[in-house]
């Protein structure tokens, strides 16, 4: 039998060099910074793939014209732009970067609700949307379900209460503390039975002090914030709100519900406006029939300007929607005939103010973006001039050609490149490595041959007609 | 074996035309009358008078080169319609025979296909054209299951640019002999054999010196001026060279186009201008003529006195889903691999599987509708994306030069398909 100290105490003859260098550290980055398969994924915790590295100065142009035209125009004002296009104006498939400019307008707008944006004239949160493929929507009415879901997943109906709540202790009790609470952690206890109560703070009178709000004066049932009857304190919270959309049965109900009472209830939080960002808006219209585009578009502007909904009277809910070229098509019929195109114009030929172009990536952009994506990962920060080190402006330049300027393929390629640099060890990456690559990648490299017409294996009819 | 009849055919490419010919004669029997219907209808279904169909009803009936044209298109199928008995002359008047009243019943209940057919089967019955065409097919390329290639090259596919041909003496019989030896290494490609074109070069040469477009005097500009018509000239004789001379049609061009845009409107010949990593022009038959079929996948057209009977390629979704998916997948990453970008154009890939498969288009529609659906079920290994970007009616062109690929109804452009992780 063998010493058992010997298993506690031999050690290995090849020892393990712990002054080794990281994978990418002779780049001075901590790990590969571009993504493998660019594609957001708003809820990644990876900043690569959720969309958090974004430079803005590659999309200052579509961000200045929705700062002019949407975020900076008073929500007072009745006249402002209820509806909006970010229409992507390249054809060849995905990738631009939409996704990831729209994810960066949601957070530049909840950072300060928009106050900063506007001058202070608006306090607008924004949310997030995006209609599943498939054709699963293809009813108005699945659209406002679409749109309660994100309101739910963005948890503004929470923070709502709690900048209701918050008011109302803070005049009442004042000698409540919140500081050293963090936001997330305020809006939580603020919705809170558990906590509410452990503060001494009297339920049925917060409650009420609720209803006396001025904006709740005209409200009939549509949302539930009066105290229950029965013998247990209770307090409306986003879970609430949900038990209740639940029970909503007719169309009729949940638009009021979404598009009176919501928007009351946002109001009297102090917010005046709100922007709802939908992504790959095409799912919806690419498989209506030509019948269930025009319901669709009717009761877009039923809910935005005509209706008798408090939305409709006041445009609370400003729309953006981001869509692929060629889609404006898919559209143009169904908004004619629902009188849409005078109200808000969807042909891109026109210039307006309603639609944002969202044009092609070039080189300076490409330069931008991969700077960025390279800070972001820096393990110190570096000289002025050495911002795109391995890379050089030169093999940026041929990386985006060989890329169609195509923001996800041109972070695919950068990603691909770095990892075979490292792999080398290879100092720089410079456009003769680049082009290797490309003549080496397999992604890239032409089977010769392969659909020639005469090497084609190709059905043999007679032979086929044949065979039993 | 070429039956005169076959050139009793008049002008018209898109057989549609005899149906909208009832519909305004049914509107009235006056035939000054019944062109207006025609002219209506012909713009409502983007018939144009090539073979292409028609971008947008941009027709400008001001102008009496189009009145020309139009009333020309209506003679020409009034006339055909009328050699097949689908109309009587009486006096003045044109009425729908017995006959069209039928086919007129067919197209209105049974829709435009089977209305299509019924044409079909006149027209074989007066003139045996289409078995004409398939068996020539057959023939002129033995090896190949029918395939005929009939090669295009510009001066700029060859690398000669238009500045060489024009400031040059030499130019454009530079390109004539370059063009003749990729021409001949083109035919022993295709055809496996080995054939001195030299003497039909000359011929050309010849042609165009002496056709009135260029002028010894003014070489430089007349050739600058003539410049597209003598391409064309060139394209145009040597696809009649292919066709008479190897494939040894006994028929013109235009006939010959005319019988294929035919055919493929009725699902039996496929014919692509654009197929991909070819320059020029392939048909192919989808179609068999033998006595008696085996396999299941193939349905009667037409029995012929002989006893020989035509049958089309009509692959059942059940048992061929497996191919079609495989090939689909296959001749994606092959045009993938040409275009270098992820989402190609689904003309090319329609082109190549109908070619591989040798099925019809609308069969190819169909499949992919099917196996679409099946990759939203999940039920495939593969993620198809199909996306409408750029119509076809956002091409600046003023013909459709391919039918839009519909699935489900909507025109699709452009597909990406990848294996799920």
């Amino acid at each position: 039998m063998n010493n058992p100290l010997n298993k506690l105490t031999q050690k290995p003859t090849e020892s393990v060099n712990i002054t080794e260098v990281g994978r990418f550290e002779i780049y001075n980055l901590k790990e590969n910074p571009f993504p493998r398969s660019p594609f957001v994924n708003k809820s990644s915790t990876e900043d690569k793939l959720n969309g958090n590295i974004f430079e803005i100065a590659v999309r200052e142009k579509e961000f200045e014209k929705i700062k002019n035209c949407f975020l900076k125009v008073p929500q007072a004002n009745v006249d402002h732009q209820r509806l909006g296009f970010i229409n992507d104006t390249s054809y060849i498939g995905r990738g631009n970067g939409k996704s990831a400019f729209l994810i960066n307008l949601l957070k530049r707008i909840n950072d300060n609700y928009c106050l900063d944006l506007s001058d202070n004239k608006n306090k607008c949160f924004a949310i997030f949307t995006v209609p599943e493929g498939g054709g699963n929507i293809k009813s108005f009415d699945k659209f406002v379900d679409l749109i309660f879901d994100s309101i739910i997943e963005s948890n503004i109906i929470n923070i709502a209460f709690a900048m209701l709540r918050l008011d109302i202790l803070i005049r009442k009790y004042p000698k409540l503390s919140f500081d050293d609470t963090s936001f997330i952690e305020l809006v939580e206890n603020l919705n809170s039975l558990e906590w509410l109560t452990e503060k001494g703070i009297d339920i049925y009178d917060l409650n009420d002090e609720i209803k006396k709000n001025p904006y709740f004066k005209e409200l009939n049932n549509e949302l539930p914030i009066s105290n229950s009857p029965g013998f247990f304190h209770s307090i409306s919270n986003q879970k609430t709100f949900v038990e209740h959309y639940k029970k909503l049965k007719k169309d009729q109900e949940k638009n009021d519900f979404v598009f009176t009472g919501l928007v009351m209830l946002f109001l009297a939080a102090g917010f005046n406006g709100a922007y709802i960002l939908v992504d790959d808006f095409e799912r919806i219209p690419e498989f209506q029939s030509a019948t269930q585009k025009k319901d669709f578009a009717t009761q877009l502007r039923t809910i935005l300007f005509d209706g008798m909904y408090l939305n409709s009277k006041i445009g609370f809910f400003n729309f953006l929607l981001a869509l692929h070229a060629g889609v404006p098509r898919l559209l143009e019929t169904a908004w004619s005939e629902s009188g849409m195109e005078n109200r808000v114009p969807l042909n891109p030929q026109t210039e307006s103010n309603n639609v944002i172009a969202f044009e092609k990536l070039n080189e300076r952009h490409s330069v931008l973006m991969l700077k960025k994506y390279l800070e972001h990962y820096r393990i110190k920060s570096v000289a002025k001039g050495d911002e795109l080190f391995p890379f050089n402006e030169k093999s940026v330049k041929l990386i985006s050609e060989y890329s169609e300027y195509n923001a996800s393929k041109i972070l695919k390629m950068a990603h691909q490149l770095i990892d075979k640099a490292a792999s080398e060890k290879r100092k720089l990456i410079d456009e003769n490595f680049v082009k290797t690559f490309k003549n080496d990648s397999k992604d890239f490299s032409i089977e010769i041959g392969s659909s020639d017409i005469i090497t084609t294996k190709t059905v043999d009819l007679k032979k086929k007609a044949k065979k039993k | 074996m070429r039956n005169k009849k076959i050139v009793a055919i008049r002008k018209f490419y898109f057989l549609e035309y005899f149906d909208i010919l009832l519909k305004s004669f049914e509107y009235s029997t006056i035939p000054e009358t019944a062109i207006d219907m025609f002219i209506v209808l012909k713009d409502k279904k983007q018939l144009g008078e090539s073979k292409y169909k028609k971008n947008h009803n941009t027709t400008d009936y001001s102008s009496i080169h189009t009145i020309k044209h139009l009333t020309y298109t209506f003679d020409e199928v009034l006339s055909e319609s009328l050699d097949l008995k689908l109309v009587e002359k009486k006096g003045k008047e044109i009425n729908i025979s017995p006959l069209g009243n039928k086919l007129l019943g067919i197209s209105k209940t049974k829709g435009l296909d089977k209305f299509n057919l019924e044409i079909f089967k006149l027209m074989e019955q007066k003139t045996n054209g289409f078995r004409y065409l398939i068996e020539s097919c057959y023939n002129g390329n033995p090896t190949k299951n029918g395939l005929l290639a009939f090669p295009v090259y510009s001066p700029l596919k060859l690398g000669i640019s238009k500045d060489e041909i024009v400031y040059n003496k030499n130019g454009l019989n530079n390109y004539f002999k370059v063009l003749q030896e990729k021409l001949e290494s083109d035919i022993k490609i295709y055809l496996g054999i080995d054939l001195n074109i030299e003497n039909a070069n000359k011929s050309l040469a010849k042609r165009i010196n002496t056709s009135g477009l260029i002028d010894n005097y003014n070489y430089s500009t007349s050739i600058f001026a003539n410049y597209n018509k003598i391409i064309k000239r060139t394209r145009d004789y040597w696809i009649n060279y292919f066709l008479k001379e190897i494939y040894k049609f006994d028929l013109s061009l235009s006939y010959f186009e005319l019988w294929v845009y035919r055919s493929k409107q009725l699902g039996i010949i496929n014919t692509h201008e654009f197929y991909p990593g070819f320059n020029g022009k392939i048909v192919y038959p989808i179609s068999v003529l033998m006595d008696e079929k085996a396999n299941t996948d193939f349905k009667e057209l037409y029995s012929y006195e002989d006893g020989a009977k035509l049958y089309f390629h009509a692959p059942k979704w059940s048992s061929n889903q497996n191919e079609f998916v495989d090939i689909l997948f296959r001749s994606y990453h092959d045009i993938k691999a040409r275009t270098k970008s992820y989402f190609i154009s689904l003309h090319d890939l329609r082109d190549m599987v109908c070619f591989k498969m040798k099925i019809a288009e609308k069969a190819f529609d169909e499949f992919l509708r099917k196996a679409y659906q099946l990759n939203l079920k999940n039920q495939l290994k593969i993620k198809i994306s199909l996306e409408t970007d750029k119509l076809p009616e956002e091409n600046k062109a003023i013909y459709l030069m391919r039918e839009p690929v519909l699935i489900s109804g909507k025109p699709k452009n452009i597909i990406a398909i990848e294996l799920k992780k």
